[in-house]
């Protein structure tokens, strides 16, 4: 009884984006995201005040899992932020520089909140439209016969990384690469249903970026008794391979928590072991050349299985385990006491041994086209070689969107500026039903086409290098950005490199207003665009983003339990 | 150690004054939410007045008191949490008003109070109901088209939307209306009946299935049942096919017993591993479903014998497929409960997959499963909320349809036939008609707050008051329609002995549709949507119709129970006379 207490009251905030706590955060909270956005954004460095482990990253899922943050409203946006990435893998910065403008905007043009709230989802709901029509400029469809726009796309997601610190030949090496193993895990004229392949992802610390490689087939771990010249023999041809899922131990671990009674005279770990010499006799008899095991395998069992010219690989683990499955269309077995079914047996194409560094590898080739590959990564460190992994597993992802939606945007912000431009221009001509269908004055509608849409420009204008400018031309709307060096002088292309440079454009700095109007489709032009981005993604973390601002703009008070 | 706290109507008041400032920032459709963050972290978005009043963690007793009262309100109808608070403190406002004119002391004042609220109590005990058939179910529609309770969905749409758009942010709400109604509607299967909403109340935690991470508007309603679990072992089913479902691992150490390490004992386990397959292969059982995890041996027999095994399934998921399978099911003696489903997916979603079953439609439901995606989980967990609450609301609607057990000649005929129901063909908008003398109008010269001013010639006109009885499921508009209807005839009519608390209550019935109005840009609907009703309701055009689809609904029964369990709540507060707080030591 003495531990019981009463329940504190909770706290009460009322309207919390007046408060200038709050706000000062939300500010804080711009700062960060929108100093980190594109390839020219500064690395975060994120350790916490014991010491610990130090991140570097520009990256949105690694940044916002690092930062914790204990003002509820951010919560709400780096949860939302976190949870899209983990679906998307792209666009989180995107998604929250667009978040808090919108809710900054609003704030600035003080507009009122259910006033906002209904513009913003009146113009999602336009975006949305606009962005899946055929009609739409500012998106790119991906012919899957050439691979350029695919290695573009991998590319704009690696650069947009600079914590992996590649060169740009090494990132265009390892944008090839992605692609190459992208290509390999769509499976060819397989017949009936089509299942994904997969790409395993290996990773190797201090060598440089031009030794990664994409392999077909998988590498494992090289067996601590097996010489490389054991190997030789097992050049092209067909080698039947047996995957066992259960322990080989010789244990009776599988029986859990029942009591055993042992009869005088039974050594039942000897007969467990006496067992698994029977399927190595078995194996050996079907002729089998590979004994592979997710777990561990009895040195007697092992010693038999060498002695008979068997390669034996343990302690696979659980993950390798379907890769495995995959590759060379064996069926775990699971059973030591009933003999090994003809249909579980798998098939390999051969082994041989890779060396990286120091360490030895063993490749198992596939024996027909099965999509299962291996992506070996190498980097000089450890930090740069992890945001690396993260980078690559994030660029595969966003090439696999593709597959499902096969359009990409342009990159650069020229799609960010279209949008806006788009948006000014169409709003203008509302019809007087629909405004008041959503029963706001025509003066309230602008106010808040102008909020969004200064919104989306401020990721365009995250873009630049200090004392860089941003431009917008007032023909196709595409964003530009000046010179670094010399002041003054005009933009060389535009962010998405679509456009060249011609001698009768016109351009206005994006942060000043500019009259609306439609822009232009591009016409007769050769060129093709060198920055691309997700379509998938960016269409959801608009969404996201907008119904994340409009329900912390929803929010009238905070209740806080302070137990 | 005591210490004694009087309590006079002044208290009472100041602490529902207290909860009605925080409750007017989220009443009606242009209200904010309310961020709350628990004390283990989470954050978490709601609207509900209920969640909001204990997520303060009150201390004040009085405080606590009106907050049970809440609580069970809310238990009843899951509705009408914010206009509750808002009508008790307008109503102990002018309790205090009138007592206080006439005494001095506070006890003198305390105990006219208690007077008149055990007055009004009575009041709503004897009279209610008859006011309530007088005059305001003559303007009610009924929410269904025909006995059996068949709906549909423009109506029901308008109700639920009714109830939504209090609780989620105007684009959340209509997409979680649509939804909602699409899996009302699917459930039944054009069937004509109740009992579908009992069901989706009753079975709504298993009915869904929650995705983070997605946009709202990428939500939707599947066919069949989608399991917290994925397959274990898949095989893509597109035909029916039986499923079997498993209590216990199949596995030789399955039923407990001890393992007996004599010879051979493993074999003999495979062996009867083996009869089962048999058995299971005999009876072309081609699913297994599993409440706990299967050993890997009937795994891998399952990968080689096109079998789709599903380990870890909630018990209660395969109670209800077996619930709903009804004649699709049969009970085998050694191997347990079987089932027939009519195709096994894979339900990829969000990063995760999920184990998708289809059930036959078996007699009054059809299952389906609504899909629900949102950014966040607090966003996910408020359309939760608002669901449960939508349907709970729905199955109070529904309720004297549910007790309806008079045989089919004797189900008040007459009253069907007048009952008007909602037009749904209809589309124009609302007619104007100020020259009716009989309407309330706007009076806006006094303060810019909506004043209602009776003309005071014409009394209110009972229609069909001798039509038997009230319309089944009534439903009235939004916006304080029933409060302003029942204001009107508390005002109008004597009734005897009552006359001060009848006139009481009606003041206070006045603060509802005020509130409601403060945030509207357009206050004009209210009124004219009355007059509209009244004018055809006098000439007995043969019902009520509502001219604009856009207008929502709420349920006249909600709305009756809130008027009953305020005055409850208001005799229980006045009841109160002093508050003692008595310290107590705990010894170490």
């Amino acid at each position: 009884m003495s531990r019981l207490c009463k329940k504190k009251p909770s706290v009460f905030t009322d309207d919390p984006l007046a408060n200038s706590q709050v706000c000062q955060k939300l500010t804080l909270l711009g700062r960060i995201v929108s100093s980190s956005y594109g390839p020219h954004g500064g690395l975060k460095q994120v350790h916490n005040n014991v010491g610990g482990h130090v991140v570097t990253t520009s990256t949105s899922s690694v940044l916002l899992k690092e930062i914790q943050v204990s003002e509820p409203l951010l919560k709400l946006i780096t949860t939302a932020i976190l949870n899209h990435t983990e679906r998307f893998s792209e666009c989180g910065l995107f998604a929250a520089i667009l978040c808090l403008g919108l809710i900054n905007n609003a704030k600035r043009l003080d507009l009122r909140t259910s006033v906002a709230i209904k513009v913003y989802n009146h113009l999602l709901e336009a975006c949305n439209r606009y962005l899946s029509e055929d009609k739409c400029i500012c998106k790119v469809q991906i012919e899957f016969s050439s691979c350029q726009l695919l290695v573009t796309l991998a590319q704009t997601v690696i650069t947009s990384k600079p914590a992996c610190m590649l060169t740009s030949k090494e990132a265009q090496y390892v944008s090839s690469l992605v692609v190459q193993s992208f290509l390999r895990s769509v499976p060819c004229d397989s017949p009936g249903k089509v299942c994904f392949g997969r790409t395993v992802i290996l990773s190797i610390e201090g060598e440089s970026v031009e030794d990664s490689a994409v392999f077909p087939g998988l590498l494992v771990e090289m067996p601590e008794m097996l010489r490389s010249a054991e190997l030789e023999r097992y050049g092209p041809g067909l080698y039947k391979l047996v995957l066992f899922s259960t322990s080989l131990a010789g244990d009776l671990s599988e029986i859990g928590e029942a009591t055993i009674e042992i009869h005088a005279g039974v050594n039942p770990e000897g007969m467990v072991l006496d067992q698994l010499l029977k399927l190595g006799e078995q194996t050996v008899r079907d002729e089998v050349s590979v004994f592979a095991c997710q777990k561990v395998i009895h040195p007697v069992l092992q010693q038999y299985l060498r002695e008979h010219g068997v390669v034996v690989i343990e302690r696979l683990g659980r993950a390798l385990m379907e890769p495995v499955c995959q590759l060379t269309g064996a069926q775990e077995v699971a059973s030591l006491y009933s003999p090994v079914p003809p249909e579980a047996y798998g098939q390999i194409r051969g082994l041989c041994v890779r060396r990286c560094g120091s360490r030895e590898l063993l490749h198992l080739l596939p024996s027909g086209d099965q999509a299962v590959s291996t992506m070996l990564l190498c980097h000089r460190n450890e930090t740069v070689l992890d945001e690396l992994k993260v980078v690559c597993k994030k660029a595969e992802h966003v090439l696999r969107l593709t597959l499902k939606d096969p359009w990409a945007l342009l990159g650069g912000g020229c799609t960010e500026t279209l949008l806006a431009a788009y948006i000014r221009h169409t709003s203008q001509g509302t019809h007087p039903d629909v405004l008041s269908a959503m029963g706001i004055s025509r003066s309230e509608l602008l106010l808040g086409v102008d909020a969004f849409c200064r919104s989306l420009e401020s990721v365009a204008l995250s873009l630049r290098q200090h004392g860089q400018d941003c431009l917008i031309d007032l023909s196709h709307a595409h964003n530009w950005l000046s010179h670094l060096d010399t002041q003054g002088s005009g933009p060389v292309s535009c962010g998405c490199g679509l456009i060249e440079i011609k001698s009768d454009m016109n351009w206005t700095p994006l942060n000043t207003g500019y009259d609306p109007f439609l822009p232009a489709p591009i016409t007769n032009s050769t060129s093709q665009p060198r920055v691309l981005d997700s379509f998938s993604a960016k269409v959801n973390a608009l969404n996201v983003a907008v119904e994340i601002a409009n329900l912390i703009l929803d929010v009238k008070c905070i209740i806080r339990d302070v137990n | 150690m005591c210490v004694k706290e009087c309590v006079c109507v002044d208290a009472s008041l100041s602490v529902v004054g207290a909860l009605e400032r925080v409750m007017r920032r989220c009443v009606g459709p242009h209200g904010g939410s309310v961020l709350f963050t628990r004390d283990s972290g989470g954050t978490f978005i709601t609207r509900q007045g209920q969640q909001i009043l204990t997520a303060l963690n009150l201390d004040h007793p009085m405080a606590r008191m009106v907050l049970e009262c809440v609580c069970t309100h809310y238990l009843l109808t899951a509705d009408g949490s914010k206009t509750f608070i808002i009508l008790l403190s307008t109503l102990l406002q002018r309790i205090r008003d009138v007592t206080h004119t006439h005494r001095k002391t506070c006890l003198d004042s305390m105990a006219a109070a208690r007077q008149l609220a055990h007055q009004l109590v009575e009041f709503s005990r004897v009279e209610l109901d008859d006011v309530l058939v007088r005059s305001v179910f003559p303007h009610a529609s009924s929410l269904f088209r025909s006995q059996g309770g068949a709906v549909e969905r423009g109506a029901l749409q308008r109700l639920i939307s009714g109830y939504v758009a209090g609780r989620l942010g105007s684009g959340q709400a209509e997409l979680l209306t649509g939804l909602l109604c699409d899996l009302y509607l699917k459930t039944t299967c054009g069937a004509s009946t109740v009992q579908p909403i009992q069901f989706l109340h009753s079975q709504f935690s298993l009915l869904h299935t929650l995705v983070p991470g997605l946009s709202i508007g990428q939500s939707l309603v599947l066919e069949g049942l989608v399991l917290s679990r994925d397959w274990s072992v898949w095989k893509e089913k597109e035909e029916p096919v039986r499923a079997l479902m498993l209590c216990e691992s199949m596995g030789m150490v399955a039923s407990g017993v001890s393992v007996c390490a004599h010879q051979d004992w493993a074999q003999r386990a495979e062996f009867m591993l083996e009869q089962v397959w048999e058995r299971l292969m005999s009876l072309q059982v081609h699913v297994l479903l599993s409440t706990v995890r299967q050993p890997q041996c009937v795994l891998q027999w399952a990968e080689l014998n096109d079998t789709a095994v599903v380990e870890c399934v909630d018990p209660t998921e395969l109670d209800l497929i077996w619930q709903i399978s009804g004649a699709h099911a049969v009970t085998h003696q050694a191997l347990g409960r079987i089932v027939t489903v009519t195709f096994c997916k894979r339900l990829q979603v969000g990063g995760c997959r999920y184990a998708h079953v289809g059930l036959h439609p078996a007699a009054p439901v059809h299952a389906h499963t609504l899909l629900l995606c949102a950014p966040t989980p607090g966003l996910l967990q408020q359309c939760v909320c608002v669901c449960e609450g939508a349907l709970t609301m729905l199955q109070r609607v529904c309720q004297p349809l549910l007790r309806q057990t008079l045989p089919p000649h004797q189900t008040r005929n007459s009253d069907v036939c007048q009952t008007p129901v909602l037009n749904h063909s209809q589309n124009t908008s609302p007619v104007l008609d100020h020259s009716q003398n009989s309407s309330p109008v706007l009076d806006h010269s006094q303060n810019s707050s909506p004043v209602l001013k009776h003309s005071q010639n014409t009394p209110p006109v009972p229609a069909q008051s001798d039509s038997g009885g009230p319309v089944v499921c009534a439903v009235l508009p939004v916006g304080g329609m029933f409060e302003l209807l029942l204001h009107d005839a508390l005002s109008h009519a004597s009734y005897h002995g009552y006359t001060e608390s009848c006139r009481l209550l009606a003041e206070a019935l006045l603060s509802v549709p005020r509130t409601l109005g403060l945030h509207k840009p357009h206050l004009q609907t209210l009124p004219r949507s009355l007059c509209n009703q009244r004018q055809q309701s006098a000439v007995g055009s043969g019902g009520s119709e509502f001219r604009s689809s856009l207008v929502c609904v709420e349920s006249v029964s909600c709305k009756q129970q809130l008027v009953v369990s305020v005055l409850e709540c208001a005799v229980r507060m006045l009841c109160v006379s002093a508050v003692l707080h008595t310290a107590v030591t705990y010894s170490p």
